[in-house]
């Protein structure tokens, strides 16, 4: 089976000062068809930035190196006008805020229709298809959304209309960028569902961010933790809640009050923050707050390395994990 | 000690909030002139409680928050906390309900001033209500001394800091003037996990130290559960469910609350299908029971006949018709805790289903 | 001993936020220029008797409608004034109607500004039908009612600005208000009970110094154009005293016979409006924290 999509010792530099700083650092990655992968990461691990070198959504000033490929396709050999058609059909995404991503001032319907420009079919039959997709992604009365504009649409919603965007682009890869943390639980739990289901629609796999272990468990099958702007650690969701092998996955599950049985006042922290950057301790990343630190950590940097199949850890003492 | 007071804290009597809606256009068409988001509710907190008030968007719990501290003119009801009572009536109060309530902000960066040193944010209090004695500055270092940030704090701007060190700022601006209670509007939203755990663990030690109440307004039931006393669930501005947090969590009563329970919990394929519908318009609240166009229970009853509150056990009410019946099954999802077989805690922590996210 | 290790973080932060909206202006060319295009035109203004050859009001009739010499540089005009030193007190004039008038027109406008966004709703209902009536006059109709009735001075001309500048503060401070109102951080003052006043003294005031500098700035040249307008017409600075306005119209009389009085009274109009307009729109890049880089 081939990968849908594939990184390659991916890093993402920022221009800072008369140097550049690295956000992300080093990341493989391979994504199978029919697979849905969950990013996970605290604010700073660098998440939103690899999924912006995916999708090739960069602000100025960053730069990738490594290799992004897209279907056995190294994305940077392609011109600017392949790259732009690639990613405009195959690759589509969903914003954690659709109410940024849909143009205020533009009814739905028309929105949708130009989404599917690329296909050069009439409007009427454009119109048709977005109104059949609107039913699919479950929203009652389809004609009456497509006269709407976005501000009249609740945040429930709205996130199904873009999920109908995302997916009239027929895409082999879709991007969810953290898409429920807007939203309420019993809404969350409706678009979960949807993504789920827009999962069987495309022929393809889905990256799915969040900073949500929860979310996590009941949509993804495989996970991969981002600490600092670095992989710590991959593998299969199921294996890797229940026997995290890197101490970050740990500490960042027992953290989750939803995870903790009984109701307690102290909850679970990890000590310190997360390190900038532009100012990374030397050894492994973590190692500054992590429990299990030896000296041994804060000198040599451990390498991610294969802990039976599909799992890997970037730490000195997984196997004592 | 001083003679404890019998009377809650805060008690809110038949809050009722409305606001002028609609164009003038829509007005003559008769649509209504207004739109109710608190149709009458009441509450209460003790000394030295946290309750926590759990709804969705719209639910009015953001509402009910400002309400409190007059920062949304009141249309009927009375609000009393300790001493003072006011209602929509009564302007000169609010000074002093103030003096003795602090607020703090889902977005804490967004409610300091952004021209101003997170000293003088911190002070503001004081300086407003004239209690500061001696230098600002050196009070500032001592009211971010506890809530853990260092003296260099106070000279930095809002610009400067994360927004786990905003939220402690917050916190202690909120309690600079030792309030009676604090009204606290979603303060873990956005914020890592890692630094949640922090900040409600540092509310929790001030509460322990300084015997202040908090009414914790959050949609996050995870959250809820390990630091409330009591819960009050609201939907469409309405309390539907309220009690012990122990025991609402254990045996919800309210197919509302054991839908919000349902939901960010569990394995695929192992949970309820998710509650359907979206949140009802409030110009257009429904007929009978408000919840009955999403509740999977609804019957003929709850279409026509708005449901009593009804003690379900100590402390516990629930506004449906059909809770009673409910009561005598355990809780739909499994419950943390309380009545369990204890072998739940030898298994590997991620094993172990939990009730919320 | 702490004083002394405080003492260079402290002015390192005062130095990092005083510094950044200003070396932003100065690195960006337009900016750098009309601030010392300005800067010199105060200086000018400023020490006019030192600066200026000659009296710029003595009358000297066999000197008259000279061009351009070493001892006139810019010539003289048709009293034989010379225009060197008129046009360097005029500058004088120029900046003393524009500073006066627009501050006249801030002090009004900010306040009632922020009287309208905190008052009830009826009070800025009737602030908001005032400033829209005045902001509706023709300017020049009403400038010459005005002179008609107190007779041309600079005590008008300041009037007139004043009153006809004072909407676009009203407007601008109102509508800040109006959003700095729903800020979480005015909210909160509130909650902690803190009065109108204070509010709009320490949250609302601070915040709006940004926008209404940028304003300022626009307006100048817009002012400078009125004062030069109204003088061209003979209702704004009287002779003798220096204007760019009233040289420019006596100029005019003798376009023919000495085009340098009118082209040198020009030219300082044009440059003085376009330094000012730069200068402020460089001034609303240097404030916009989204166009700043983050330290």
């Amino acid at each position: 089976m081939s990968a849908v999509l594939s990184l390659n010792d991916v890093s993402v530099n920022y221009a800072k000062g008369r140097g550049h700083v690295a956000a992300v650092r080093g990341v493989s990655l391979e994504l199978a068809a029919g697979e849905t992968l969950g990013l996970v990461g605290e604010s700073g691990s660098g998440k939103s930035s690899l999924a912006s070198a995916i999708t090739g959504l960069l602000p100025n000033g960053a730069h990738v190196t490594g290799e992004v490929r897209f279907e056995g396709q190294d994305m940077a050999s392609l011109k600017a006008e392949a790259q732009r058609r690639l990613r405009g059909s195959a690759i589509a995404t969903i914003a954690q805020d659709p109410f940024t991503s849909l143009n205020p001032v533009t009814r739905i319907g028309r929105q949708l229709v130009e989404f599917q420009h690329w296909r050069g079919e009439g409007r009427r039959a454009l119109a048709a298809r977005a109104e059949e997709m609107l039913t699919r992604v479950g929203l009652s009365d389809p004609a009456a959304r497509m006269r709407q504009y976005p501000h009249q649409l609740s945040g429930g919603i709205r996130q199904r209309v873009s999920i109908a965007a995302a997916l009239l682009a027929g895409p082999r890869l879709l991007i969810a960028d953290e898409p429920t943390t807007a939203l309420d639980a019993t809404t969350e739990d409706q678009i979960i569902e949807l993504i789920r289901e827009a999962r069987r629609l495309i022929d393809g796999a889905v990256v799915f961010i969040t900073h949500d272990m929860g979310v996590v468990r009941r949509l993804c099958d495989r996970v991969a933790v981002l600490y600092a702007g670095e992989l710590v650690e991959t593998g299969p969701v199921a294996e890797v809640l229940a026997r995290p092998k890197h101490p970050y996955t740990r500490a960042l599950l027992e953290c989750d009050p939803a995870g903790i049985v009984t109701p307690t006042r102290h909850l679970p922290t990890i000590p310190g923050t997360v390190p900038a950057p532009s100012a990374l301790p030397a050894g492994c990343i973590f190692a500054p707050r992590c429990v299990m630190a030896r000296s041994d950590c804060t000198v040599n940097k451990p390498a991610r390395r294969p802990l039976g199949p599909e799992r890997a850890s970037a730490c000195h003492f997984a196997e004592e994990l | 000690m001083t003679p404890t007071p019998r009377l809650p804290l805060l008690e809110i009597n038949d809050l009722v909030v409305r606001y002028p809606s609609g164009t003038l256009i829509e007005r003559l068409r008769g649509a209504p002139h207004e739109v109710t988001i608190l149709p009458g509710v009441s509450l209460r907190i003790e000394r030295g409680e946290t309750l926590g008030l759990i709804g969705e968007s719209g639910s009015g719990k953001t509402t009910l928050g400002r309400a409190a501290l007059g920062l949304t003119p009141i249309s009927g009801g009375t609000i009393r906390i300790g001493e003072e009572v006011t209602s929509q009536a009564s302007g000169q109060t609010w000074a002093r309900i103030r003096r003795n309530v602090g607020l703090m902000f889902q977005d804490a960066q967004a409610a300091l001033d952004p021209r101003m040193s997170i000293g003088r944010s911190v002070t503001e209090p004081l300086v407003i209500h004239r209690m500061l004695k001696g230098n600002r500055m050196d009070k500032a270092v001592e009211l971010l001394g506890k809530v853990g940030l260092g003296p260099d704090f106070a000279r930095r701007y809002p610009h400067e800091i994360s927004g786990g060190q905003a939220r402690r700022v917050t916190v202690a601006r909120a309690l600079a003037l030792d309030p009676a209670l604090v009204i606290a509007d979603e303060p873990t939203a956005g914020l890592d996990l890692s630094v949640q755990g922090e900040l409600l663990n540092l509310l929790n030690e001030l509460q322990e130290r300084l015997g202040v109440s908090f009414l914790l307004i959050t949609h996050n039931l995870a959250v809820a559960r390990h630091v409330t006393d009591r819960i009050a669930i609201m939907y469409l501005g309405r309390i539907v469910e309220t009690g012990p947090s122990d025991r609402l969590f254990a045996r919800p009563a309210h197919p509302y609350t054991q839908a919000l329970l349902k939901a960010r919990s569990g394995r695929p394929g192992e949970q309820a299908p998710p509650i359907e519908g979206e949140v009802p318009s409030l110009k257009a609240r429904p007929a009978g029971c408000e919840f009955h166009t999403r509740c999977p229970r609804a019957t003929d009853i709850c279409r026509q006949l708005a449901p009593e509150r009804r003690a379900l056990g100590p402390g516990h009410i629930a506004a449906c018709h059909h809770a009673g019946a409910e009561l005598a099954e355990p809780a739909p999802a499994p419950a943390p805790a309380a009545g369990r077989p204890t072998n739940v805690a030898t298994l590997p922590p991620r094993a172990r289903r939990s009730t919320s996210n | 001993m702490t004083d002394v290790t405080a003492f260079p973080a402290r002015r390192g932060l005062r130095l990092s936020l005083r510094q950044g909206p200003l070396r932003q202006l100065l690195s960006n060319p337009a900016g750098a220029i009309s601030l010392t295009v300005i800067l010199s035109l105060f200086l000018v203004a400023l020490f006019a008797p030192l600066i200026a050859p000659y009296d710029p009001i003595a009358i000297s009739p066999r000197e008259r409608m000279q061009s351009p010499s070493l001892a006139h540089w810019f010539g003289t005009d048709q009293l034989g004034r010379d225009v060197l030193s008129r046009l360097i007190y005029g500058t004088r004039t120029a900046l003393r109607v524009a500073l006066t008038g627009t501050a006249g027109a801030l002090v009004v406008g900010l306040s009632l500004g922020l009287v309208s966004g905190l008052a009830p709703k009826w009070l800025d209902s009737l602030l908001v039908l005032v400033s829209d009536s005045l902001k509706a006059l023709p300017l020049v109709l009403f400038a010459l009612a005005l002179v008609s009735i107190y007779g041309p001075s600079m005590a008008t001309l300041i009037v007139v600005i004043t009153i006809s500048m004072a909407p676009g503060y009203f407007r601008v401070v109102r509508s800040q208000v109006m959003v700095l109102r729903n800020a979480d951080y005015v909210t909160a003052a509130e909650a902690m009970g803190a009065s109108k006043l204070r509010l709009a003294a320490t949250h609302l005031l601070p915040n709006l110094i940004g926008p209404i500098l940028v304003l300022i700035a626009m307006d100048i040249p817009a002012v400078i154009g009125i004062e030069s307008g109204l003088s061209f017409l003979g209702q704004g600075v009287q002779p003798p005293e220096a204007s760019w306005g009233n040289m420019l119209s006596e100029g005019y009389a003798y376009l023919r016979q000495a085009p340098h009085i009118a082209l040198t009274a020009g030219a300082p109009i044009v440059l003085a409006t376009i330094a000012f307009t730069f200068f402020g729109e460089a001034l609303r890049d240097a404030l916009d924290p989204r166009a700043r880089g983050r330290s």
